[in-house]
């Protein structure tokens, strides 16, 4: 964005008074953003059902936005909150397919933790890593590491502390690295010539 | 370069920098000491790579088609067009709230301008005859408590006014230091 084009809480003031243009600008700026942050999140399937469900908040809501935090904290919280939702139904739906799946085979005890990936490169099996990921965890390793949030601003699009945004970062990355150590054959070298 | 041990930066340190921060937020003397400690700490330059590649593999790359704006859905265009509708309907209502504000300034204004009218001012009434001075007489308010000059003079030490200011019009014309009430 350059200097002299308007900022996002100038566009979202015009939204609010059905200005189209505006919209289309906001909406420029931030679709692709989403579309993969919420296919990161709960698939690439239900990303644009999903990002259509947040532009249709923000426009509703409008006139409604305070201005703190800016709009980019308030647009992901929005995604955020779309997200947990989300997962609330996925949740329902993954434990009558499972109790399906038990009745059709008895005794199958496979569960979605246990299953290893194996997967050809680094980003494949980062993918697939994250999907496994407790979906707080994930959201705050998304919001970090693919958006650039800052801690604070971490905290206020989850609603929860700076420490809780630090400690589920510690732990995501630990787990992401044990994970994915076969992929990293630079550490393998350091450590035999460390 | 400045000896590192000046510079004193622990893994622990190192850990929340990284987690944390990106290079180009912190500030020279920050930088410097994570930078220090990397080239020296195995682990810790090991987890920074690793960042560093998870952050490359997430990042959003520009697809063949970036430099054409997205297409807006048929139906968030629609959802925008109806609240300009809606605010075009709003804003044709009546006034309300500021017809009210502009009939109770009106209201407050004609009390203002009829209250000399309406309320006892301290000059006294030349327009009847006054009541001849003498005995007192029966009289319609007899049962009322009439003001003596000791309690308007106790009244005035405590309003700062004179007394005249103080004294009513009397019902039936009286001298200024008897009749009235």
């Amino acid at each position: 964005m350059s200097e002299h084009e308007p900022s996002d809480e100038v566009l979202l003031a015009r939204v609010g008074q059905g200005d189209n243009p505006a919209f289309d600008q906001l909406y420029a700026r931030y679709h692709g953003r989403l579309l993969h942050y919420f296919a990161r999140m709960l698939g690439a399937d239900r990303a644009p059902d999903l990002l259509q469900e947040v532009f249709l908040k923000v426009i509703s809501s409008s006139t409604a936005f305070d201005g703190r935090g800016g709009f980019r904290t308030w647009l992901f919280t929005v995604a955020h909150n779309i997200c947990c939702n989300e997962y609330r139904h996925v949740e329902v739906r993954r434990r009558g397919i499972e109790a399906q799946r038990r009745a059709l085979v008895p005794g199958a005890t496979v569960s979605a933790a246990d299953e290893r990936v194996e997967l050809a490169d680094f980003g494949s099996a980062l993918q697939a890593e994250l999907a496994r990921l407790d979906p707080d965890r994930r959201s705050t390793f998304l919001l970090r590491f693919q958006e650039g949030f800052g801690l604070e601003e971490i905290g206020r699009v989850m609603g929860c502390p700076v420490g809780t945004v630090k400690s589920r970062l510690f732990y995501t990355t630990r787990l992401l690295a044990e994970r994915l150590q076969a992929f990293d054959p630079r550490a393998d070298e350091e450590v035999r010539h460390g | 370069m400045a000896s590192r041990a000046l510079f004193p930066c622990t893994c622990a340190e190192a850990a929340q920098a990284l987690i944390g921060l990106d290079l180009n937020e912190m500030d020279p003397l920050e930088r410097a000491r994570l930078e220090a400690h990397l080239a020296e700490c195995l682990a810790c330059r090991g987890q920074s790579r690793f960042l560093e590649r998870i952050r490359a593999n997430l990042e959003i790359k520009p697809t063949q088609n970036s430099a054409a704006p997205p297409r807006v859905p048929s139906s968030l265009a629609d959802a925008v067009q109806a609240r300009r509708f809606l605010v075009r309907t709003r804003s044709a209502e009546p006034r309300r709230p500021a017809l009210r504000l502009v009939l109770g300034a009106a209201a407050v204004a004609a009390f203002v301008l009829a209250a000399p009218r309406l309320l006892p001012d301290g000059a006294p009434d030349t327009s009847e005859p006054a009541a001849p001075t003498g005995p007192a007489r029966a009289r319609p308010d007899s049962h009322l408590v009439q003001a003596t000059p000791k309690m308007l003079d106790s009244l005035t030490s405590v309003a700062g006014r004179g007394r005249d200011s103080l004294a009513a019009p009397s019902l039936s014309r009286g001298s200024e230091t008897g009749d009235s009430i």
